[in-house]
């Protein structure tokens, strides 16, 4: 199976201009595009300021024969000793525009050894902590302004990329460079080049072995664990195959002796290795595939959240597959210098003419050169361990010729793509909207990867400045300090395992989160400063909860008590907020939820004595928790107030002082909704209306500068999944959550009673003005199981279900260390018995037949967008990236709403 | 989270087997992920080195590992000693140590 698109479905396109003054002229077709470009005016090309040394660990290059290589000679991971807490929070280096208006920045993928540190284990499962550290190749984002070329720190942390730092009307222009060491990363290719499968990563695993049963059949190299008469806990292996006698035997504790059981002869294992079985991809009613499915691949490409900008050719486009630099003879193909010497062609043209709109405008020794090194990948990749023997449908440059041919954007690179593109200024006789200024981000984007991508760290802050940062200086002056925090989930393995029944319950364990690249850092604040803390929750798959701070040493929160640090919030996923909502949402210490993806502003004012506080966090998975294995507390990060005058700063108070919301953002009215969708997200974690992601179809398609509104429900009962759409941002006019504590206490008038449907609804709306998002998670699903009664006519299921009979069902109830309980499925075994699972941590119940019947309220949004100013293809997805991985994604198109064809 | 360890499988020079780097490997936990890289140019399959000796072919993977490719990820999901051993050359053999990280 070979994850292909559909040539003539793909769209390029261009940054383009709204004025139709302007000819224009666009086919009917939404497939094809061909647009005016936003003008640029030009500027002197500057000479190409040298190299930055690459930091971090040299690693040998010495690869022969030239391109991908499987056999990895991969450094082992090395157990280290973790680094302290309470360390300094780390700056990430930044890249600032230059005065002209560009903003230049090199940001290049690469590898090496970075510490990580075991699992979170989460207490409410009893799942353990892993306490190891362990330095270990990851791949990882750095970066340098060309112009002014510094080292990148060479510490032990896994940082985010560089921050980007530009300002609303620049033209932005990234040299991505990928240049990892394939050699470092074993099994971790694009499509199964290894011909094993169709591509998807494969996790075989042990558990323990089955308990002993009595009178039961075994064939020989059956394994059993003890149930008794087992001091030393070892697992057994059926010798010789028989029935199992009525009575556990007592068995020998040494290693290869054996003990008759009935006709079975048992031999000790020793430690025992368990039983095993491969637990990823997993079969079952609706198994992974190709390109729906977890693959570590090296292959990536950026997408910015937040910025106002085209999907197509070198702007926010996804549909790129930026491959790592080819090494021949030791040297990276294409090299820095040819890289940097055609891009400035590119950039200059760029800045000139506007993002291009067709691959041809590419400087020609780039095309030839890309051509070259794709037909020599395809030439020397090893299929099924033999260089040179990729199948036709497997090749890269058939594909991308086939795109050019039809006068498409390519989607094969290699080594590097030169992103270029405006943010531009709101002028309405240009563009129905402008680049909201505030804190964006960007991170790796390759489906099926992205997951990984992500919790490896390739994520990055792009803050784009404009009046709000104006305004903010204006009544703070110079004393107002800024920190950039970007939240990681870091792991070089973000997905080991998907079944929740193995023992190792990766469902429950997971990466702790870090800021900047440390645990529980720590920012100093002088006593009365107000600080300006801009937030990406850059986490794979954890959304992270502020709750409040404590005073250190203390478990209680000290919120707005005028001796604690406090905070308000300002600016959502890099909109500001607007007067009235600094006022509520923002109210002081008012506890946010960052869902993956999402990004908060905050002020924070210390006290005026000096302290040490403690933000504590809630990782978690939706609020109201659903899950138990969905949340833990942990210290997100540490404020020390140091000694000295107190600088008598404030929050502010009074709305002349708040920045000035932008025009182009107020609220999308009733009448300019021309349309309403609406999609469910399901509770299997994998598909958006019933569907996986299908490369090649495009689910929904909107019409250029129109408005619409879409209600967004979610079928999950364990999770909030969070809906994310590239390119526009959108406004939150409605939220049911039927898990809220509103919802699910009788007598209140919000409540959702599982017998009248009537009340499955909205309770009140949100007034506006609403909220900008560009991320938001949808409420999860609320089941409530209801009584089977029986009457005249049978058993029969209450309402909302009467009618329906009811069915006898298994259950199964676990109870936690900690007396939470969760039911489970019962299982059936062949010989029709029926099991409790037992996951670690639980004490299981024996099954019981019971009649049940079971409601489901599903959670939803609704959410109003403007599909404002540029055309194409690009997507919308679940920010839990394992989610989007799996197939929650889909292919949205953004059709001209102009033709240039006449009538006389 | 679970760290990632590889198993290389390399020639030895001047004869026809090869040697498992490194051997034993050592510090895994339960969780942990294990791939072996066979850089060789003939084919390699390890399997369980059963407590009588004979080799479950299938604990770790289902299949050999072509040359210059690498196998499945394998997650030991309980502690223990995994002796392993080339299903196609029985004599060359390697092990691993499970034990917990708690």
């Amino acid at each position: 199976m070979r994850y292909r698109k559909v040539a003539t479905a793909h769209v390029t396109g261009a940054e383009r201009k709204i004025a139709s003054r302007f000819s224009t002229w666009v086919k009917a077709s939404c497939a094809v595009l061909a647009l005016l470009l936003l003008a640029l005016p030009a500027r002197p090309q500057k000479a190409a300021a040298p190299a930055a040394k690459p930091a971090g660990h040299a690693h040998s290059s010495a690869v022969q024969p030239a391109a991908a290589q499987n056999a990895a000679p991969a450094q082992n991971p090395v157990i280290v000793n973790c680094p302290s807490p309470g360390q300094d929070l780390i700056t990430i280096p930044e890249i600032k525009r230059s005065d002209d208006g560009k903003l230049r920045a090199v940001v290049r993928l690469t590898d090496g050894m970075r510490t990580l540190w075991g699992s979170q284990g989460v207490p409410q499962t009893g799942s353990p902590t892993d306490t190891r550290c362990a330095s270990q190749d990851v791949r990882y984002f750095d970066g340098y302004n060309p112009s002014d070329p510094k080292p990148w720190p060479n510490g032990p942390e896994i940082l985010p990329g560089p921050t980007l730092r530009a300002h609303v009307g620049d033209t932005v222009e990234v040299m991505f460079l990928n240049q990892i060491n394939t050699q470092h990363f074993a099994y971790t290719l694009d499509q199964g080049e290894q011909g094993k499968t169709p591509g998807c990563d494969e996790v075989y695993a042990s558990s323990p072995s089955a308990d002993w049963k009595a009178s039961t059949a075994y064939k020989a190299g059956d394994r059993i664990t003890p149930t008794a008469n087992n001091p030393g806990g070892y697992s057994f292996r059926a010798r010789q195959g028989g029935t199992s006698g009525a009575t556990e035997p007592t068995f020998p504790q040494a290693q290869r002796q054996t003990v008759t059981d009935g006709s079975v002869v048992w031999a000790n294992t020793g430690m025992g290795p368990g039983t095993s079985s491969r637990i990823y991809p997993n079969g079952g009613r609706l198994p992974d595939l190709m390109p729906n499915c977890l693959h570590g691949s090296s292959t990536a490409n950026l997408h910015f959240h937040g910025t106002h900008t085209t999907p197509n050719t070198t702007g926010d486009n996804v549909l790129l597959f930026v491959h790592p630099a080819l090494r021949v003879n030791g040297q990276l193909q294409p090299s820095d210098a040819f890289v940097k010497r055609n891009f400035a062609q590119v950039f200059a043209a760029c800045e000139k003419n506007g993002t291009p709109t067709q691959w041809s405008e590419l400087p020609l020794a780039w095309r030839k050169d890309q051509e070259r090194l794709l037909k020599l990948y395809d030439s020397t990749a090893p299929y099924k361990g033999v260089a040179g023997k990729l199948p036709p449908d497997m090749q890269l440059w058939p594909q991308n010729a086939s795109e050019i041919k039809d006068g498409l954007w390519p989607q094969f690179q290699m080594g590097a793509f030169p992103y270029c593109f405006k943010v531009p200024v709101y002028d309405p006789a240009k563009v129905l909207m402008g680049q909201a200024p505030g804190t964006h981000w960007y991170h790796a984007h390759k489906h099926g990867s992205t997951a990984l991508n992500v919790a490896n760290g390739m994520t990055g802050v792009f803050i784009i400045e404009g009046k709000y940062d104006d305004d903010l200086h204006k009544f703070y002056g110079p004393k107002l300090r800024e920190h950039v925090l970007m939240l990681q989930q870091l792991s070089s393995a973000p997905f080991p395992t998907l079944d929740p029944t193995l023992s190792i319950a990766p469902g429950a364990a997971r990466p702790p989160i870090a800021v900047n690249g440390r645990r529980n850092p720590v920012v100093t604040m002088n006593p009365g400063e107000v600080q300006l803390w801009r937030i990406v929750n850059g986490a794979y798959r954890d959304a992270v909860q502020f709750q409040n701070f404590t005073q250190q040493g203390s478990q209680q929160p000290c919120s707005n008590t005028g001796t604690c640090v406090d905070w308000r919030q300002i600016a959502q996923d890099g909109v500001q907020l607007t007067w009235q909502n600094y006022n509520s949402f923002g109210a002081i210490d008012n506890q946010l939820n960052l869902a993956p993806a999402n990004r908060a502003d905050l002020l924070v004012r210390a006290p005026s004595a000096p302290g040490v506080y403690v933000l504590e966090a809630l990782a978690n998975e939706g609020i109201p928790i659903q899950d138990n294995d969905a949340s833990y507390t942990f210290p997100l990060l540490t404020v020390n107030v140091v000694s000295g005058t107190s600088m008598g700063m404030d929050f502010i108070q009074k709305e002349s002082d708040f920045p000035t919301f932008p025009v182009f953002l107020k609220d999308i009215p009733n009448d300019e909704i021309f349309n309403n969708r609406q999609l469910v997200f399901a509770g299997n974690h994998k598909q958006i209306d019933g569907a996986s992601f299908d490369p090649h179809k495009i689910n929904q398609a909107m019409l250029l500068n129109t408005s619409e509104e879409w209600k967004i429900s979610n079928q999950a009962t364990d999770k909030d999944h969070p809906f994310h759409i590239h390119v526009n941002p959108f406004q939150i006019d409605s939220v049911f959550a039927p898990n809220s504590q509103a919802a699910t206490t009788p007598g209140n008038k919000c409540f959702v009673d599982p017998l009248k449907p009537e009340t499955w609804a909205l309770c009140s709306a949100i007034p506006p003005p609403w909220v900008w998002w560009d991320t938001f998670a949808i409420p999860a699903t609320r089941t409530d199981t209801l009584v089977c009664t029986q009457g005249n006519s049978g058993l029969a299921c209450p309402n909302p279900n009467q009618g329906s009979s009811c069915a006898a069902t298994q259950v199964c109830t676990v109870t936690y260390s900690n007396n939470l309980t969760r039911t489970l499925a019962c299982n059936q075994q062949n010989n029709g018995s029926y099991t409790c699972p037992n996951p670690q941590g639980t004490t299981a119940s024996a099954c019981s037949s019971q009649q049940a019947c079971t409601v489901n309220i599903p959670g939803y949004f609704t959410m109003r967008s403007r599909f404002a100013d540029f055309p194409g293809q690009y997507v919308l997805h679940c920010h839990i990236l394992i989610h989007e991985d799996r197939g929650m994604m889909q292919l949205v198109s953004v059709c001209p709403n102009t033709t240039k064809y006449v009538h006389q | 989270m679970p760290f990632t360890w590889t198993i290389n499988i390399n020639k030895t020079l001047g004869t026809k087997g090869v040697v498992f780097k490194p051997n034993p490997l050592t510090q895994v936990a339960p969780g942990d992920q294990i791939i072996w890289a066979n850089n060789d140019t003939v084919p390699h399959w390890p399997g369980l080195v059963n407590e009588d000796g004979s080799i479950d072919t299938t604990f770790f993977m289902p299949n050999q590992i072509a040359p210059n490719s690498t196998s499945p990820t394998f997650s030991p999901g309980v502690a223990a000693t995994l002796n392993y051993a080339d299903s196609l050359n029985p004599t060359e053999k390697g092990s691993i140590q499970v034990s917990s990280a708690t």
